[in-house]
């Protein structure tokens, strides 16, 4: 059974299949927004098999075992973080006290596999697009924690299921916690690379940044790396936040699990659609500017957060 | 003090690069400072001023305006211009009027192509896509009148080579009015936009004597907050009976020279309204007749294209091929001394943003 | 505090791009659907066989020689190379008895070099559009 979990669902197949459908929102209602058509819904497995078909090279003097083994390693790590999230009751197949953690570090491989990446391509696009990776993760990654375990904070639970049942009990954190949502959304935004903080894969000023000597296959799973980190930290935002599988009224048994999993699948789209206005709305910034705004608006913003939760807790309310 | 080596990366900012253009440099870098930039131009180099040579002065108008490839109308004015001046030749209001209105039409054209640039290179891409859809309405109107897009193969020495219809001065209204609501659009979505004031203040900043010393025209030149507009100081076509302000800015930044291109736009939208209003019946053109293989003399005539100060020098020595032609290109000082200048000491992701700022076509430059 | 205020609306209303979602898109899918050709186009050559004089002006004002005299039904006639044409409008300008015109048909796609070149014949069918 814990096979089926780890490869059907909700483990590769189903991410998989849930990442293509992430990315074709994520074209498509930025083209609408941007007044365009946009591309048709198998347009995700197009590209994918596309770039599986081609040839994929690798410069001669970089490190051909490392180079694939990269990818591999992204795919990985992200999946192994998503069959912790609970889709459907409060437990993931697989709960443990302190799974909260684990998902963040793994959700923050990603970041430093890039790194990696552009390293040992051995090309100066790369080389800046790797240093610049890893300088926006000093920006970003200490808003992004404290965001994400502020629930753990206000109930004292460290385990993702010992939150979810709180929010089953009580309301969403969302009522209580606004600020860390919103900080927690924008951090999200970051660590994806996605606009306006795209500035690692910048591709019109570094063509590519890491993903310069990617080609072929290896680029096909960078590209579904990115996709699945997606998901995932929408899912785990929502799982959060908006109290992933709870839904108003109580319906037993099966159905009951599948109407809590599709309402999952819809506030992770709410947060993908945030992150879409995000991306639709603004530019580029700055790397100086993007560690500048992290530590002049998002560390503040969370740090009050917390200290009026503690406040509360002291005071007895909470 | 002990000399401390700086080990530098050369970076390309290649031709075949989404943010040049066609144009190939050299970056000098220490960590994200840049250190020095050394351009390479000729990428698109065809040349175009040798190859006029061997051309009669018909053909040549309908090829010049690949010269200058997002603002044609500017390279076919200047030189038929430059040809009339030799001939002594005396346009009808009519035509004066026409070409007046093209030019202009062509301005915003350029400005909006370079909203739209500037957008996609800044990483803003929503800018981008939806001024490309706003392109569409100018190039309709260039198909009604001229029959073609993007290179109109229009004004011709002595007139423009068709006349106007009144489909086209329909048209024309309907696609200002349309454009004068997408000013106030990208006033509040890019001209505002946080990311967008962030990204352009206080980056590539000239003075004016600076300004001055390294041959900036047009709008660089305006938002160092010098009055030079070749259209008002040594006016040329129907420029003399429109009312227009010059736009000027004190700064001297990338967000001055933004503006000031921004307020151009509408400038250009209103004198298109009042040449239209005014618009007088006649012959529109005046046939140049079997003199023009026999034209001999020199000319030389200013105007001012989308860029900055574009100009035209013409010696005939009496064959029907003109003997010399020179096109001053306002983008050749933009990219070759204004932006090594003020690249120097920025960093790496200001460096599209300069020189995106500057306008420059490298069409028009290496022509 | 103007400065505060400024920079909250500089901030959020670019948001306002979300009513893109209830308009039209500006896109027009081509093949499918497209805006009508205007009168007045700069096209494919269509060329009258019964005014044409063969005097030979249209081949020398072509800038790009792309037009040259081929025998045709015992005389000369002008055989148009479209991939050499910029289609400026100088040869109908020129013609002395208006019988080459340029047409509104734009669709003038081949995968063969040799059929972009149009002999008196193809130019003298009626254009498409």
């Amino acid at each position: 059974m814990s096979i089926f979990y780890l490869i059907v669902f909700p483990g590769f197949i189903s991410l998989f299949l849930f990442s293509l459908l992430c990315e074709y929102i994520d074209r498509k209602v930025t083209a609408r927004l941007q007044s365009r058509v946009g591309p048709p819904f198998y347009q995700p497995w197009a590209d994918f098999i596309k770039l599986m078909s081609k040839e994929s090279l690798v410069p001669t003097m970089a490190d051909r075992k490392r180079f694939t083994a990269i990818p591999i390693f992204g795919v990985a790590a992200v999946v192994t973080a998503f069959i912790y999230i609970p889709l459907w009751s409060t437990e993931s197949p697989f709960p443990f006290t302190g799974d909260i953690v684990v998902v963040i570090y793994l959700l923050s491989l990603p970041t430093l596999l890039l790194f990696l990446a552009g390293w040992h391509s051995t090309n100066v696009f790369g080389t800046i697009g790797a240093t610049r990776g890893i300088t926006q993760l000093f920006g970003y990654e200490v808003p992004f924690l404290l965001a994400l375990l502020s629930p753990a904070l206000v109930t004292g639970i460290w385990s993702l299921s010992g939150i979810l049942n709180y929010q089953v009990e009580h309301t969403w954190f969302i009522a209580y916690l606004p600020l860390s949502f919103i900080v927690a959304i924008i951090s999200l935004a970051g660590k994806l690379e996605r606009i306006p903080f795209d500035i690692p894969h910048a591709a019109q000023e570094i063509a590519g940044g890491p993903f310069t000597e990617y080609s072929g296959a290896r680029l096909a799973l960078m590209h579904l790396m990115l996709d699945m980190e997606l998901f995932a930290g929408s899912a785990l935002i929502a799982a959060l936040f908006l109290g992933g599988f709870d839904y108003i009224g109580v319906i037993a048994g099966l159905a009951g699990s599948v109407v809590g999993f599709i309402l999952f699948l819809i506030k992770t789209f709410i947060v993908l659609f945030i992150l879409i206005c995000i991306k639709a709305a603004f530019a580029r910034i700055r790397i100086d500017q993007v560690i500048n705004m992290s530590l002049r608006w998002l560390a503040p913003m969370v740090v009050i957060q917390l200290l009026v939760i503690v406040g509360l807790k002291f005071a007895g309310v909470l | 003090m002990e000399e401390r080596e700086i080990a530098f990366l050369t970076i390309p900012f290649g031709p075949q690069h989404p943010a040049s253009g066609h144009f190939h440099a050299l970056l000098k870098v220490d960590g994200e400072t840049v250190l020095g930039l050394e351009p390479h131009p000729g990428y698109l180099h065809r040349g175009f001023e040798k190859l006029m040579e061997y051309r009669v002065h018909p053909q040549n108008c309908v090829l010049v305006d690949r010269a200058d490839v997002l603002d044609p109308f500017s390279c076919e004015l200047g030189y038929a211009n430059a040809i009339e001046k030799i001939a002594g030749l005396e346009i009808p209001q009519r035509g004066r009027y026409i070409r007046t209105i093209m030019a202009e039409l062509g301005r915003i054209l350029s400005h909006i192509t370079w909203i739209g640039v500037l957008s996609m290179v800044l990483g803003f891409d929503s800018a981008n896509k939806i001024a490309w859809g706003d392109r569409e309405k100018i190039l309709r109107l260039n198909e009604i009148a001229t029959g073609g897009r993007l290179y109109p193969c229009y004004l011709c020495i002595g007139g423009v080579r068709r006349d106007i219809s009144q489909e086209f001065v329909d048209e024309t209204s309907k696609a200002l009015d349309y454009l004068e609501g997408q000013l106030s659009f990208y006033d509040y979505f890019v001209f505002k936009n946080e990311t967008f004031v962030m990204r352009m203040e206080k980056v590539g900043r000239m003075s004016a004597e600076e300004a001055i010393d390294l041959g900036a025209t047009g709008p660089n030149l305006r938002a160092c907050g010098i009055d030079y507009d070749v259209r008002k100081d040594e006016p040329y076509e129907a420029y003399p009976e429109v009312e227009f302000n010059v736009i000027t800015r004190e700064e001297g930044d990338a967000y001055a020279r933004s503006l000031c291109r921004r307020d151009e736009i509408a400038e250009s939208i209103s004198i298109v309204r009042q040449l239209l209003k005014n618009l007088p019946d006649g012959s529109y053109r005046v046939e140049l007749g079997p003199e023009c293989i026999t034209l001999e003399g020199e000319s030389y005539f200013c105007l001012e294209s989308a860029r900055g100060e574009k100009c035209f020098h013409v010696v005939s020595d009496g064959s029907p091929c003109p003997y010399r032609v020179k096109i001053r290109a306002p983008s050749f000082l933009h990219t070759l001394t204004e932006f090594p200048y003020l690249a120097k000491g920025s960093t790496i992701a200001d460096i599209p943003a300069i020189y995106w700022s500057l306008d420059s076509c490298p069409a028009d430059m290496d022509r | 505090m103007a400065y505060l205020t400024d920079k909250f609306w500089r901030t959020f209303k670019p948001f306002l791009i979300l009513k893109n979602l209830f308009r039209k898109p500006m896109t027009l899918q081509f093949p499918y659907e497209s805006l009508p050709p205007v009168e007045g186009y700069r096209g494919r050559h269509v060329l009258d066989l019964d005014k044409c004089t063969g005097c030979f002006i249209c081949c020398m004002i072509c800038p790009n020689k792309a037009i040259g005299l081929v025998d045709f039904r015992g005389r000369k006639y002008p055989q148009v190379d479209l991939g050499k044409c910029c289609f400026c409008q100088l040869c109908e300008e020129y013609c002395s008895v208006k019988a080459i015109k340029l047409s509104k048909e734009a669709m003038m796609v081949t995968m063969d070099k040799e059929s972009a070149i149009l002999g008196p014949e193809a130019l003298s069918k009626t254009p498409t559009q």
